[in-house]
């Protein structure tokens, strides 16, 4: 067996395979147990192939072999693969000979190279690299051993393998130069038999960079990894991942310079970081930063006056966006039902209210946010596609900017600005919290549990308060039945208020740097990564009996007269459980309290007081937002209806003229402006149509 | 200060910066209830599952007398070993990397607590990890006092890597630099 030379400090002769065997026969861990053997024994009972080891093992074990193999993995790597199945073929020889390969696969080195520093200087080494898995290819198979045919006209055909024995195929598959068989080499023909050959599974994935490691200005860095055998499939876009991996060169296929070459990633290990904002590094000083700050018995005060503190007033809806930073608790039934966590906002507002200013700066102290506007975002680089790589031609799964939120925040600007097309792509997310896609033979589903905080103009140019809500905003109702709370800015003339904002507006830009947020925005970020991370408030009895006090007293009002409206649904009482959730959150506390829950339900009827009012019965009505629709209006319609059938079989050419229907409705007080919207809106959707030039009928 | 000798200066400083470890305000959970303390003027309960914050010595008495256990986990050979990684990776001042706080007093006081268990319990795991830990920071504080030294030469280095080193380090680049100045000016002939 060839030993290696270490050039760390003093050149050391190191026999890898036998320092190898001796690490796999003796590392013991803290408690004494052969933490290897046992793997093996692990791996053997699993029918696995692959021993992962920890790098700080090996480092505490022997730190040059460990050294040698982030210095020549490839060398270090394949003499640890021959010990494994020595090893494996004298615990199960039976298991160990249907094994044409073991692998050693390495995790958590002490180092990881930032994806924008990988440079050749690490080419042919060991790294590890974190970053956003964005794209994935469909699995393929490799050839590594081929079988090859050579036929001459002397000797026949016969087969061989190639290359011979201890050699894989790399990148390309070459015709062998002789036949090993017959010895000859330009005579005869060689076939390659795929069938016969060794596959294994390979797939090529797209690394990012984390979206809060992009320096300013700067676009993303993007990095190819090749996985194969067991690491395909092995995470999906959208996941952030860290891998363990040599650093590989190949002609860069869109340059016709042969001296120009791309580095890629030949992956060893893989790891799929938990959904828990890893990114946030929390020092132990900074947990005590935060455990003194949730103290504080002003603490959400503070939280909420820390959120864009240059931007006056609003402080409704700063503490709306304060709760959907922290999120309330997602859960997972026993039969795998999900039910989400995350507080979605809509703010509502007329022109230079400051809602983009709000949005951009929830992005930016949110452990995980992505700012985007409706205008620069379509469906496809809101949820995910799938597109083709113009050098290679494969199809590529490409994670949208939702999936690359999940965990984490999604403020959405000019949301009323985005074609119909691409705003229908948020649904999914938006309650199930998945996207799926199926295109060009890609079918998959990733993971979006994204909190969306999202802002748009009204309709008009103002918000019409003579109007509904659906009827202000260029949104559908089934997007902003989806949001929990939606707050309505409205900028109307106040000489009080007037001046206070212009005081302050004015002194932010006379003194600047006077406006100082109440806690720092780095360390909010790290508390409400904290608190995201490690807090799951429980209701108390006393939280849940008030919630559910309050539905059932808003539910009770909408009995009383079945002909009114239903001021709540269920979908407002989970979002007063989330809210509830996110205010104990906002403390760090364990429990939803009374006072929690209070603060929710102050937060729902406010919304509901400006959102979900009926403008003309004065009385709240969550059909406004459920359905476009007030229970008044609804009714109206019903009645047009009705009147439209009535004629429709009183007159004799079989259909209701327009001038009839107004007359009658007007008869019962219904505005005739109602009537032409009721019937364009009922001809568009196929329930009635123009029989003969302003007769209408119903279609049967 | 001023007039003590330069190495005396350097003992006080290294004595301070002890002190100032063992100062340090550290967070306990009490596991045993045990009547109020009063340190320093300062009332201090000691109620089974409260979470206080004493000082380091304090917290250190308070852990042996098992009326209280650490919050914060302490540190462990294989962070050590990162640390270890990281120092023999540093080829220039440049690449040198700050260490955790507290890194050395930590690590000493990790040293010593294995010793007495190694006493207590006679078992061959420790004594090989105290071994393994000593060999890594003695391999540490090698590295790192070449690179000390090697800044020695150049002031833009000096003020580079003034930020990357513990304060016993900062202490001993500081009463080195003032060493060589004395000596220099010493076989210098006075300027006017």
């Amino acid at each position: 067996m060839a030993a290696l030379t270490t050039g760390v400090e003093h050149e050391q002769v190191i026999d890898v395979h036998e320092r190898f065997y001796e690490f796999i026969r003796s590392f013991r861990d803290r408690s004494g147990s052969y933490k290897y053997r046992e793997r093996i024994k692990q791996m053997i009972t699993m029918g696995q192939k692959s021993l992962i080891v920890d790098y700080n093992d090996l480092y505490l074990f022997d730190n040059r072999l460990a050294r040698l193999l982030i210095e020549r993995p490839d060398e270090v790597l394949q003499q640890a693969s021959e010990v494994v199945k020595e090893v494996v073929m004298n615990e199960a020889p039976d298991y160990g000979e249907t094994i044409d390969r073991f692998y050693v696969r390495v995790r958590a080195l002490p180092r990881v190279v930032p994806l924008r520093r990988l440079r050749s200087e690490y080419l042919g080494k060991l790294v590890m690299l974190e970053g956003i898995l964005v794209r994935t290819t469909p699995v393929k198979e490799k050839i590594v051993k081929a079988r090859f045919m050579h036929c001459t006209r002397e000797q026949g055909c016969h087969r061989f393998d190639w290359p011979p024995e201890g050699e894989l195929i790399g990148d390309i598959l070459e015709r062998p130069p002789a036949c090993p068989v017959c010895g000859g080499s330009s005579s005869g023909t060689f076939r390659l038999l795929p069938e016969e050959s060794k596959l294994i599974d390979w797939q090529r994935i797209v690394l990012q960079e984390r979206p809060e490691e992009v320096p300013p200005g700067q676009l993303p860095r993007s990095i190819e990894v090749v996985l194969q055998d067991e690491l395909v499939d092995s995470a999906r876009p959208g996941d952030r991942i860290s891998i363990v991996g040599v650093v590989r060169v190949r002609p860069d296929s869109v340059s016709k310079k042969r001296a120009v070459f791309d580095l890629y990633i030949e992956a060893n290990h893989i790891e799929v970081s938990q959904k828990i904002l890893e990114e946030v590094v929390i020092t132990r000083e900074d947990e005590e930063r935060i455990r003194a700050l949730a103290r504080d018995p002003w603490v959400r005060k503070r939280i909420i006056a820390s959120i864009a503190p240059a931007i006056y007033g609003h402080w409704e809806i700063k503490e709306a966006i304060a709760l959907a930073l922290f999120g309330g608790v997602p859960k997972i039934t026993e039969d795998g039902v999900r039910i989400r966590g995350d507080i979605h906002v809509l703010i509502v507002g007329d022109p230079g209210t400051a809602k983009s200013q709000l949005l951009q700066y929830a992005a930016r102290i949110a452990p995980r946010g992505i700012y985007t506007t409706g205008k620069g975002a379509t469906a496809a680089g809101l949820t995910a596609a799938v597109i083709r790589d113009k050098t290679t031609g494969e199809y590529y799964l490409e994670a949208g900017a939702l999936v690359l939120a999940d965990g984490g925040v999604a403020a959405i600007d000019e949301i009323d600005k985005m074609r119909d097309e691409d705003r229908v792509a948020i649904h999914e997310a938006m309650e199930q919290q998945t996207v799926s896609i199926a295109k060009a033979g890609i079918v998959a589903k990733l993971n979006a549990r994204t909190t969306v905080i999202a802002a748009g103009n009204p309709k008009f140019g103002r918000y019409l308060t003579n109007r509904t809500l659906a009827d202000n905003i260029n949104l559908p109702v089934t997007i902003l039945s989806r949001f929990d709370l939606i707050f309505i800015l409205k900028d109307r003339p106040n000489p009080e208020e007037d001046r206070k904002l212009a005081r302050h507006v004015l002194e932010v830009h006379r003194e600047t740097e006077r406006i100082k947020p109440e806690i720092d925005p780095a360390l909010l970020k790290k508390y409400i990564s904290y608190a995201r991370r490690y807090i799951r408030p429980r209701l108390t009895a006393e939280a849940s009996k008030l919630i559910e006090d309050f539905y059932v007293e808003m539910r009770r009002m909408s009995s009383e007269n079945p002909e009114g409206p239903i001021a709540i649904t269920a979908r407002q009482l989970e979002a007063l459980i989330r809210l509830a959730e996110a205010h104990a959150k906002m403390a760090l506390r364990s429990e939803v309290s009374r006072e929690d829950a209070e603060a929710a339900i102050r937060l729902m009827k406010t919304f509901l007081e400006s959102s979900g009012m009926d403008i003309e019965s004065g009385r709240i009505d969550i059909d406004v937002i459920m359905t476009g629709k007030p229970r008044s209006k609804q009714e109206k319609l019903t009645r047009i209806m009705e009147i439209i059938e009535e004629l429709e079989s009183e007159s004799e050419e079989g259909c209701a003229r327009l001038k009839e229907i107004q007359r009658r409705a007007a008869s019962e007080g219904i505005e005739s402006s109602l009537v032409e919207e009721a019937i364009r809106s009922f001809r568009r959707d196929g329930i009635i149509y123009e029989k003969s030039l302003g007769c209408y009928a119903i279609v049967r | 200060m001023g007039s003590l000798l330069p190495g005396n200066r350097l003992e006080l400083l290294l004595r301070m910066i002890e002190i100032e470890y063992k100062l340090r305000p550290v967070r306990i959970m009490i596991i045993r209830d045990e009547k109020p303390l009063t340190v320093d003027g300062q009332h201090i309960e000691l109620q089974k599952g409260i979470e206080i914050e004493v000082p380091y010595w304090l917290a250190q008495t308070l852990i042996s007398e098992g009326i209280a256990d650490m919050v914060e986990s302490p540190i462990s050979i294989e962070d050590i070993a990162r640390v270890h990684f990281s120092a023999l990776s540093a080829r220039t001042p440049a690449e040198l990397e700050p260490l955790p706080q507290n890194f050395y007093q930590n690590a000493k006081e990790f040293i010593k607590s294995l010793e007495d268990r190694i006493r207590r319990e006679l078992n061959p795991i420790l004594l090989e990890e105290k071994q393994k830990a000593l060999q890594y920071l003695m391999e540490i504080i090698d590295k790192r006092l070449l690179v000390i030294l090697q800044s020695l030469r150049s002031p833009t280095t000096m003020a580079e890597l003034s930020s990357k080193l513990a304060p016993e380090e900062s202490a001993l680049l500081d009463f080195l630099y003032k060493t060589i100045d004395l000596w220099k000016r010493s076989l210098l002939p006075p300027q006017h």
